[in-house]
């Protein structure tokens, strides 16, 4: 089997393209938009293309000699519904009949409320543009699957951590440099979810007999908080906690949390800070709207549907997930120059 | 015969005075504004005292930059937009296989031809080709224009392989044309300054070093979608390597390689890790990475003090010295006297004004006015480095793997000495 990537150059594609080729398989063809994206992929013996992730021909000439294909491609919000509908027609140009679309658990909005699944009713009238335009390509993605007959399955997942992803470089900078901050007493969810168990996820999804046409919810199997995570990270990279900041949020006006303006710069939100930042000017918490906004969520969504209708299982624990992350980030520090 | 005599000591093109006519000239470089560019002389008859080996060249110099990616863009073609607004050369042509990199770069250069290989181009021999394509490129690139009766400037990963380099080489004694290679970090204040304290011993003997460099490669602006089998990237250290050991070598000597581990797994590596040793003991490591961007800074541990060049800027040290309680970050500039009143303190010289240095020494030097001071043959030792690391190659450790993979991952690690760039 051969399974055609697009998004080479993200850490999830990637990963993907890594697993596959190192593991069980299956071969790999991995398509970037820029040579500049196949930095990684060019350490295997994989084919590597380059195309247009918004033109049919072009990606159906990508996926030439492929019988699956997957989106992982990041692309900008105003060109998400066009490159989904792109991608499926491409398929199906290419006689590819199952399809892999990383939708994301940001479908269900920035503070998805207490029972949101597989089965709440998806809307677009979110604050946030790209959440919008997530829900209208994963309509789009089915829509297209069911006109072009295709075996189609979206997954959603939560935060995705792992070696080179965004989130635990930012966690290890922020610890590192005294910067971790957490919302309270960091009890917000995080729903993590370990990469390697996303591509787990993703080749249950290429051998499922069933269950396509729907979208699945993933996370790890633990619960773990805004604060197990850092305070993970920490023990990892040896880096003591009492460093990280706690903060409190401004008070949510009338409307409820889901309208809450944030100002990262707000005397509230700056005064909330640590004490020790009147001293320290260095060891600021930088907090965002997007992080504050994250350690808020307090519903934790589960992969009950993924694992009893598709097979999913996460075979990774969050430990071993976060060792294996830390490893990476001192590896990327210059920090390890072990032998092989 | 090409310029390529032993490379010259470095520390000795320093700030004092000098009655040698290139130090004299690099002097009155660095004290101008670096906005402002130098005035091109008209080129001069004068024979000197060496035995003339190479055709001088006379009329203004024209200029063919062959490569229209990351390099041309951030390095060549804002210097040489400078110096031909100062009627120091004429482009002449700008060539490369995709026509809108081609038209992006001609933006810069309205006049100049637009080809899509050397093939079509007709030019004088006081041209200059600048290289600045893949490595693998560059040997057939270079003879194609050294045969033409051209001059030859290669990027700065030079070549291959040393078996490419000395046929370089040796094409530009054959065809008496200059062949220089693109090493302007050795005009960089900061690396000269580094030079001296390893040579006099001003901080003590050295002891160790640790080198950082490289970043993830990004997309080129204007680039458009593309459709078509990609080839496969260059290897961290055929890309990369060249400029570092090229520094450590002109501080420290010769140099032995104690190990050399990467991660490619039976295609190009993205992360490289050296581990190096020079006469009197010095070690330290070299950490080159395209995957995820590094702190790109260059340590030297002395007996009294360390210090650390930022690769980013060209004048740009820290300096710890020994039991001072803090470090001290700043640019160099112009020397202090203990005795006279002295003018403002001048910085040294900016990245910008290293390449322009650079260039109009190779233009000088086709002029016969001036010595070519980056001469290929001055890369060919770092090149011996980089081929002996492949051959000594290690599968590098990547603890973040399953175990499986991981075993996989060393399985596939090609085998020493079966590597090519």
């Amino acid at each position: 089997m051969k399974v055609a990537i697009i998004g080479a150059g993200n850490f999830v594609a990637d990963r993907m393209i890594e697993s596959f080729h190192l593991g069980d398989g299956p071969n790999v063809t991995a398509i970037a938009r820029h040579p500049s994206d196949l930095t990684l992929a060019g350490r295997f013996t994989v084919d590597l293309r380059i195309a247009d992730f918004l033109d049919v021909t072009s990606l159906a000439r990508s996926f030439g000699g492929c019988s699956a294909a997957v989106h992982a491609a990041q692309l900008d919000a105003s060109d998400l519904k066009r490159g989904v509908t792109q991608f499926c027609r491409a398929a199906a140009k290419a006689g590819i009949r199952r399809v892999v679309y990383l939708s994301s658990a940001e479908v269900h909005g920035e503070q998805p409320p207490p029972g949101s699944d597989e089965k709440s009713t998806l809307h677009t009238h979110h604050d946030s543009a790209l959440t919008n335009a997530l829900v209208v390509a994963e309509r789009q993605f089915f829509a297209e699957c069911r006109q072009l007959e295709l075996v189609g399955y979206a997954l959603r997942p939560g935060i995705v951590f792992g070696p080179r992803s965004p989130i635990v470089a930012q966690v290890a900078a922020e610890l590192r440099d005294g910067h971790a901050w957490l919302l309270e007493d960091g009890g917000g969810v995080c729903n993590s979810l370990y990469i390697d168990n996303l591509v787990a996820a993703i080749r249950v999804c290429f051998r499922a007999k069933a269950g396509h046409g729907m979208a699945y919810l993933l996370s790890d199997s633990e619960t773990v908080t805004w604060r197990e995570f850092y305070y993970a990270a920490a023990n990892e990279l040896n880096i003591s906690t009492t460093g990280v900041h706690s903060i409190s949020a401004p008070a949510a006006n009338a409307e409820g949390p889901d309208h809450m303006a944030l100002d990262e710069n707000s005397p509230a939100l700056q005064s909330a800070a640590s004490p020790l930042a009147a001293v320290a000017i260095e060891e600021v918490p930088q907090v965002t709207p997007r992080m504050l906004a994250l350690q808020r969520r307090t519903w934790r969504f589960t992969s009950a549907r993924a694992v009893r209708e598709i097979g999913y299982t996460p075979a990774v624990s969050f430990a071993e997930g976060m060792r294996r992350s830390c490893a990476w980030w001192r590896f990327a520090q210059g920090e390890l120059t072990a032998v092989a | 015969m090409a310029r390529s005599g032993p490379p010259r000591s470095q520390d000795s093109l320093n700030m004092a005075s000098s009655s040698h006519p290139v130090r004299r000239r690099e002097r009155t470089a660095t004290r101008e504004n670096s906005d402002q560019p130098l005035t091109a002389k008209p080129p001069s008859r004068r024979r000197d005292t060496e035995e003339k080996t190479t055709e001088i060249s006379a009329g203004v110099p024209e200029i063919v930059l062959l490569g229209c990616g990351a390099a041309a863009r951030e390095i060549y073609i804002p210097i040489l937009q400078a110096l031909e607004q100062a009627g120091a050369l004429r482009m002449r042509a700008i060539v490369g296989p995709d026509e809108s990199a081609r038209e992006f770069c001609r933006n810069s250069f309205p006049h100049a031809e637009a080809l899509s290989s050397l093939d079509a181009l007709a030019a004088p021999p006081n041209t200059l080709v600048i290289i600045a394509t893949a490595t693998r490129f560059h040997p057939t690139q270079s003879l194609a224009a050294l045969k033409r009766g051209w001059h030859v400037l290669c990027g700065a990963n030079f070549a291959p392989t040393s078996r490419d380099g000395a046929m370089m080489i040796a094409a530009a004694d054959r065809y008496r044309r200059l062949l220089a290679v693109d090493l302007h970090a050795r005009f960089f204040p900061a690396t000269r300054y580094l030079r001296t304290l390893c040579r006099d011993h001003l901080l003590g003997p050295p002891i160790s070093f640790r080198i950082h460099d490289g970043t993830p490669r990004q997309p080129l602006a204007g680039e458009p979608p593309r459709d078509e089998k990609a080839e496969t990237p260059e290897g961290v250290l055929t890309e990369l390597g060249l400029a570092p050991l090229d520094l450590l070598t002109s501080c420290l000597g010769s140099a032995a390689v104690a190990s050399y581990a990467d991660d490619a797994m039976g295609g190009v590596e993205a992360n490289a890790f050296i581990s190096l040793t020079f006469p009197e003991e010095v070690r330290g490591t070299i950490h080159l990475s395209r995957d995820w961007p590094t702190e790109q800074s260059y340590t030297f541990v002395f007996e009294r003090g360390i210090v650390r060049w930022d690769a980013a800027g060209a004048s740009d040290l820290t300096l710890q010295l020994a039991s001072a309680p803090t470090a001290l970050k700043g640019q160099l500039v112009t020397p202090l006297s203990a005795i006279h009143a002295h003018p403002t303190a001048r910085l040294l010289g900016t990245a910008k004004q290293a390449v322009l240095a650079q260039i109009q020494n190779i233009l000088g030097a086709m002029s016969g006015r001036e010595v070519l001071r980056v001469p290929a043959a001055e890369a060919m030792h770092s090149l011996s480095i980089v081929e002996e690391c492949y051959a000594r190659r290690t599968a590098l450790a990547q603890p973040w793997l399953p175990r499986n993979e991981a075993a996989q991952a060393r399985a596939l690690a090609p085998a020493p000495a079966l590597r090519r760039p």
